[in-house]
């Protein structure tokens, strides 16, 4: 009798658990425009002790590299002094790049765009389960953080605020399977959609948008500015490789991130992206507008930094192939590059995340 | 006594999961320690309280991640009373029956987060989400079991011993 009572109520006590988790997730798998209470009070109370974790594997992570790269690293200051030198000469080229594309912009009539503005933020947790690329990061509501605003780092594009706490937010990656970002080829400036992959190899996916467009190995990719949230030119990655589909009338691209997220300790959210917000989108950049004498595909001045073509006079964000190295603007902390031409930039919270600077 | 031991257990493996184990990635993939936790109660205490372990360390997962919340626990929850059901047809302190069960228990975790996940639109592609996912994740938490089972053996048999001798003394 007992035994049968036991039975009924475990069977009964399973129902009730499973029906309530089903409605949980039935509940918060619709796209929330705010977490709960709860949910913000335990994310928020575990960034101290996040943020402490990840600093210490971090510390622990560089120091082991530090040993294992010591015979490599005597080699590799050769090999940079030669580079020194030889990007030396490439900057004064690059100079004389930029002061052409100066007065391109100016013929072009493109508005002087403000720069970002950027807040600095510490990345204190990673996804706990290998179903998601997300990222928390110690800035939330009390530091200005929206969710959808872009986040960045040095490097290029990271992601975007896909939950905001007050202290912390949570960061939707590019390599996300949910993710997806307006992009340009740099090269070609055709159009592209970059999505994150299913698989774990940290690329991503390029989608032409367009039966004309043709995506080659090698070609750089860049935020198209005409999406919501992104603006224009920040560094999406680097095409890899080239697939056709099965009757080759369509063809994928394996995009390599310009981030490295691997090792990804401190990003910046565009918590104001000027042109962006004034005009609700950048002006339409076809790609056309080349002079008759530049052959279409030429290196052309002003082309590689993507901000040139929405205007903005300032060395643009980051680029793929340069050095992350600020060419403008102060930098948070020491090792820590802004991207360039992209200030003020409000310093990182230590630890918890606490005011603005 | 148990339960704050367990859930300390339980919130030490999620914070390490969220900190420290995206250090350990191999190929992009990290082992699931808190699936480890729940396998191992589940075998040393039965199918009810590995059930509750289950649930209780998936919902600190989904707690974490803000979206499909309760999605980690139903999976691990079905987990834990599934492998809690051989808790007498296993020797606890046997060393391969646990692998093996870390990996099919892992792996039945990550099938079903797959398999619930899309009734919710989860929409994961489902032969990457078997074969670049749930199938690596299952081997490499496998593989860190032995690092893990003894303690956590050691940790069971100390509290059943130490609530007997209260109770011994209460009675």
């Amino acid at each position: 009798m007992s035994r049968t009572f036991d039975k009924r109520r475990g069977l009964i006590t399973s129902g009730v658990v499973i029906f309530l988790l089903i409605s949980l997730v039935a509940v918060t798998s619709r796209d929330r425009p705010q977490a709960t209470w709860i949910e913000r009070m335990v994310r928020d109370a575990l960034v101290p002790l996040q943020s402490v974790l990840s600093n210490t594997t971090y510390g622990i992570a560089k120091n082991l590299a530090m040993f294992r790269e010591l015979g490599r690293l005597r080699a590799e200051n050769q090999a940079l002094r030669a580079e020194v030198s030889r990007l030396q000469t490439a900057n004064s080229h690059m100079e004389e790049y930029r002061r052409e594309n100066q007065r391109w912009k100016l013929l072009l009539d493109f508005r002087e765009e403000s720069i970002h503005k950027l807040l600095a933020a510490q990345v204190v947790a990673r996804d706990t389960s290998n179903w998601f690329s997300t990222l928390v990061i110690n800035r939330g509501a009390t530091d200005g953080v929206k969710k959808g605003m872009p986040v960045i780092s040095d490097e290029g594009v990271v992601g975007q605020i896909r939950q905001v706490n007050p202290r912390s937010s949570v960061v939707l990656l590019i390599l996300d399977s949910k993710s997806a970002v307006g992009g340009q080829i740099q090269e070609s400036r055709d159009f592209v959609l970059v999505e994150g992959s299913a698989d774990r190899l940290g690329n991503g996916e390029v989608k032409p948008l367009g039966p004309h467009i043709k995506l080659r190995k090698g070609d750089h990719v860049v935020t198209s500015g005409l999406g919501e949230f992104f603006p224009k030119g920040l560094p999406l990655g680097r095409i890899e490789q080239v697939t056709m589909g099965r009757f080759g009338l369509s063809a994928k691209g394996t995009l390599t991130p310009a981030v490295n997220f691997a090792r990804l300790e401190e990003v910046f959210v565009i918590t104001r992206a000027s042109a962006l917000l004034d005009e609700g989108t950048y002006p339409a950049y076809s790609g056309n507008r080349q002079p008759k004498d530049q052959p279409r595909g030429k290196s052309l001045p002003g082309k590689k930094s993507a901000p040139a073509a929405s205007g903005q006079t300032a060395p643009a964000g980051p680029t793929p192939q340069a050095s992350p190295t600020p060419q403008a603007g102060p930098t948070p902390q020491a090792g820590n590059n802004p991207p360039a031409g992209q200030q003020p930039v409000e310093q990182p919270a230590p630890g918890n995340g606490g005011g603005n600077n | 006594m148990h339960l704050v031991v367990i859930g300390l257990v339980l919130f030490i493996s999620v914070i390490l999961q969220a900190t420290v184990l995206p250090h350990l990635q191999i190929f992009g993939i990290k082992p699931d320690l808190v699936s480890l936790v729940v396998v191992a109660f589940a075998l040393f205490r039965g199918r009810y309280q590995g059930a509750a372990v289950g649930i209780s360390g998936g919902l600190m997962i989904d707690f974490l991640r803000g979206d499909f919340l309760g999605l980690s626990a139903l999976s691990k929850g079905i987990v834990g009373f599934l492998l809690g059901t051989m808790e007498e047809r296993v020797f606890n302190d046997d060393f391969i029956i646990p692998v093996v069960t870390a990996f099919a228990g892992t792996l039945a975790d990550q099938l079903l987060f797959l398999i619930l996940g899309d009734a919710f639109g989860l929409d994961y592609p489902v032969w990457p989400g078997i074969f670049a996912i749930a199938l690596p994740t299952a081997l490499y938490t496998a593989m860190l079991m032995p690092l893990f089972y003894n303690r956590l053996y050691g940790l069971n048999r100390r509290l059943i011993k130490v609530s007997w001798e209260v109770r011994r003394k209460l009675f």
